[in-house]
């Protein structure tokens, strides 16, 4: 009953005129943003947060998650209609996405899409909403040590699964730890890395180095990839199509992939660094795996669009179990909810939920309208994003450079930070070009001073003794998490090696 | 270019590295753990990192490093995101704005003059009406002090 409680509490927050604009407004911008080549939540939180300076905190941050996961419910359009995946956690949904929508199912394709997502979504919302405060519960045992194996597990987690090669996933979180330590030490009130300038006493601004390496690093990229030379040519013109609605096969060929791809999203979105992109793969592989008709997988099966749909909206939800009990985002997206949040003096972790329940149940309610809103927005708003995709990006680009530069300056009014966003651009380009991972540089950023202060704290408690990792059991539990983790990169690498083999 | 990154990468590593170990200490006067504790284990994991990438890319340098076509107009809006910054602190936020847009769209968007022109006036005008006076944000007030 108290779950009710809480949840009638937050709605009360949530259904305020003002808070449903800010949803409904996040909804609509999020759906534009995931539709954007190359454009994924978190290049669009961290260009949109400084926009929401002037609101009032629990009003923004409904607006933030719901940009993030309207993003995830908009980057499939393009999957579908295009064959180009708005970002890295919606590739999944081109394998038979976009077979659909050359078979003329364009249509069945993106309303499943959308039910999909909210399926999903919703799933996720009601699992955060009957685990989140028992995790909290579980959470507040935990000790620098446990924190410290936690921020190590996000950090491991995001290197080992994502991006192509494993080294540079590790040098990208090593450069975002280094830029951590710049400006004082707290412990000791040593300068370190500052070289004598003012603006770098108190540290690297996080949004710069966000927008930089998020925004202008995936532009640059874009313009390298030559994407302001592509028309809108490639779109496949759905509103020819007969049916727009799906069949009765539909729903029932996809009637397991909404529930299996739901659960395993949310439990992988949980663990803290693996995300909506392994979800939705894993998702697509489990349902291939365990379908009568694995030959049609690729082919437009909608079961194959479905079970990853469902994942990485899950997952998206259940990214946020971590960053609201324990203050640990769990993927690049939600470090930049975590910088909104630390900004706003709301500071998450196991004492949340129970000292700001207005807060964090008014964000928890406004997860379900959002869904729902963002259903029938999918669904009937669809020509208005199809406009947004034939924009030529030769336009598109240049105004959201304004934006990216413009907002970074907004922040703190400091021109030497715009700067830095510029360099940042230059280094997330040549990351993006070569493989690194800005994700990891960013996770690692915003982790790093929680990792340092832990580890120094967890010495301290141990007298310099490191095995207080191994004979503390709920730190030793989340060791063997993260070696397993490590393992089961291992395993997911050759596999990879070994199908690309067999496919040259 | 991939070698020319890793080894400007690996240099500031061995830059960061060489302040770690030399401006800061790994221990304080007491004996306990003092400010170069954390950045020193970072810059030795960093340095090997990048020492051994280097060394491996530099074996496999034969592999996928071809420039695409498109690396000038990459330079040139690089180039231009800096001058928008530049217009910006000396001229001021809308004055700086609308440069770029109508050199970017001028270099970008060729031949369509009415659009770019339309464009390149009408959204910096409605963005910087959003961000002052919409969300009272600061923006860059130039050093010339123009009255925008």
């Amino acid at each position: 009953m108290e779950i009710f409680d809480n949840l009638f509490l937050g709605l009360s927050v949530a259904i305020s005129p003002i808070n449903l604009v800010y949803l409904m407004l996040g909804s609509l911008i999020g759906m534009i943003i995931g539709i954007i080549p190359g454009f994924g939540p978190a290049a669009g939180l961290s260009i949109l947060l400084p926009l929401t300076f002037g609101m009032d905190p629990t009003g923004a941050i409904i607006m933030l998650a719901a940009i993030y996961y309207g993003a995830m419910y908009g980057g499939t359009i393009t999957s579908i209609l295009l064959n180009t995946p708005g970002e890295s956690a919606v590739v999944a949904s081109t394998f038979d996405g976009f077979p659909l929508a050359q078979q003329g199912r364009a249509g069945p394709a993106l309303v499943m899409q959308a039910v999909a997502s909210f399926v999903g979504g919703t799933v996720g919302v009601i699992l955060i909403s009957v685990l989140a405060a028992t995790f909290a519960t579980v959470t507040r045992n935990f000790g620098p040590p446990e924190f410290f194996m936690l921020v190590m597990m996000g950090i491991v987690t995001l290197v080992v699964l994502i991006g192509e090669n494993w080294r540079y996933g590790a040098i990208s979180a090593l450069i975002g730890f280094a830029i951590g330590t710049v400006g004082v030490d707290l412990e000791t009130g040593i300068q370190r890395f500052t070289f004598g300038s003012a603006e770098l006493i108190s540290g690297v601004g996080f949004i710069p180095i966000a927008i930089g390496l998020f925004g202008l690093g995936e532009l640059f990229y874009a313009f390298y990839q030559g994407l302001h030379r592509a028309g809108s040519g490639g779109i496949i013109q759905y509103q020819s199509e007969d049916r727009f609605w799906p069949t009765i096969r539909d729903w029932l060929d996809s009637r397991l992939a909404f529930v299996r791809g739901s659960i395993l999203g949310f439990c992988i979105g949980v663990v803290p660094g693996a995300g909506a992109t392994v979800a939705s793969l894993m998702a697509y592989s489990i349902e291939k795996s365990s379908s009568r008709t694995p030959e049609k997988f690729g082919k437009g099966a909608m079961e194959g669009l479905v079970a990853p749909e469902c994942a990485n909206n899950a997952a998206s939800s259940g990214a946020m179990v971590p960053l609201l009990t324990l203050g640990i985002p769990g993927s690049a997206s939600t470090a930049v909810l975590l910088a909104a949040l630390l900004m706003w003096g709301l500071k998450p972790g196991p004492l949340l939920m129970e000292q700001n329940p207005e807060f964090a149940w008014g964000l928890v309610a406004s997860m379900y309208l959002g869904n729902m809103a963002l259903l029938a927005i999918s669904i009937f708003a669809i020509p208005l994003f199809v406009l947004f995709i034939k924009l030529p990006y030769r336009i598109l680009a240049p105004a959201v450079i304004l934006v990216c530069t413009m907002g970074t300056f907004s922040v703190h009014g400091s021109i030497v930070e715009v700067w830095l966003m510029v360099g940042a651009g230059v280094i997330g380009f040549f990351m993006k070009l070569y493989g690194f991972s800005p994700a990891a540089t960013v996770l690692a950023l915003v982790l790093g001073p929680l990792a340092e202060e832990t580890l120094r704290q967890t010495l301290i408690i141990s007298r310099g003794s490191p095995w207080i990792f191994i004979e503390r059991g709920m730190s030793l539990g989340i060791l063997i998490i993260t070696l397993g983790v490590i393992v089961f990169g291992i395993w997911m690498g050759r596999s990879r090696k070994k199908l690309r083999a067999r496919m040259t | 270019m991939r070698i020319a990154f890793m080894t400007a990468l690996l240099l500031l590593s061995v830059f960061y590295a060489a302040l770690a170990f030399s401006d800061l200490n790994f221990l304080s006067a007491r004996g306990r753990i003092g400010p170069g504790f954390f950045p020193q284990i970072i810059a030795s994991l960093l340095v090997a990192f990048m020492l051994y990438n280097v060394v491996l890319d530099y074996r496999r340098r034969d592999g996928d490093d071809a420039v695409s076509v498109n690396w000038a107009v990459t330079l040139a809006v690089v180039a231009m995101v800096g001058l928008l910054v530049v217009a910006s602190h000396f001229l001021g936020a809308l004055p700086g704005m609308v440069i770029f847009m109508l050199l970017a769209l001028s270099v970008l968007n060729r031949g369509q003059h009415v659009t770019n022109l339309l464009v390149g006036v009408l959204l910096p005008i409605g963005l910087f009406t959003l961000f002052r006076y919409s969300l009272n944000a600061a923006m860059p007030p130039g050093m010339l002090g123009l009255p925008l």
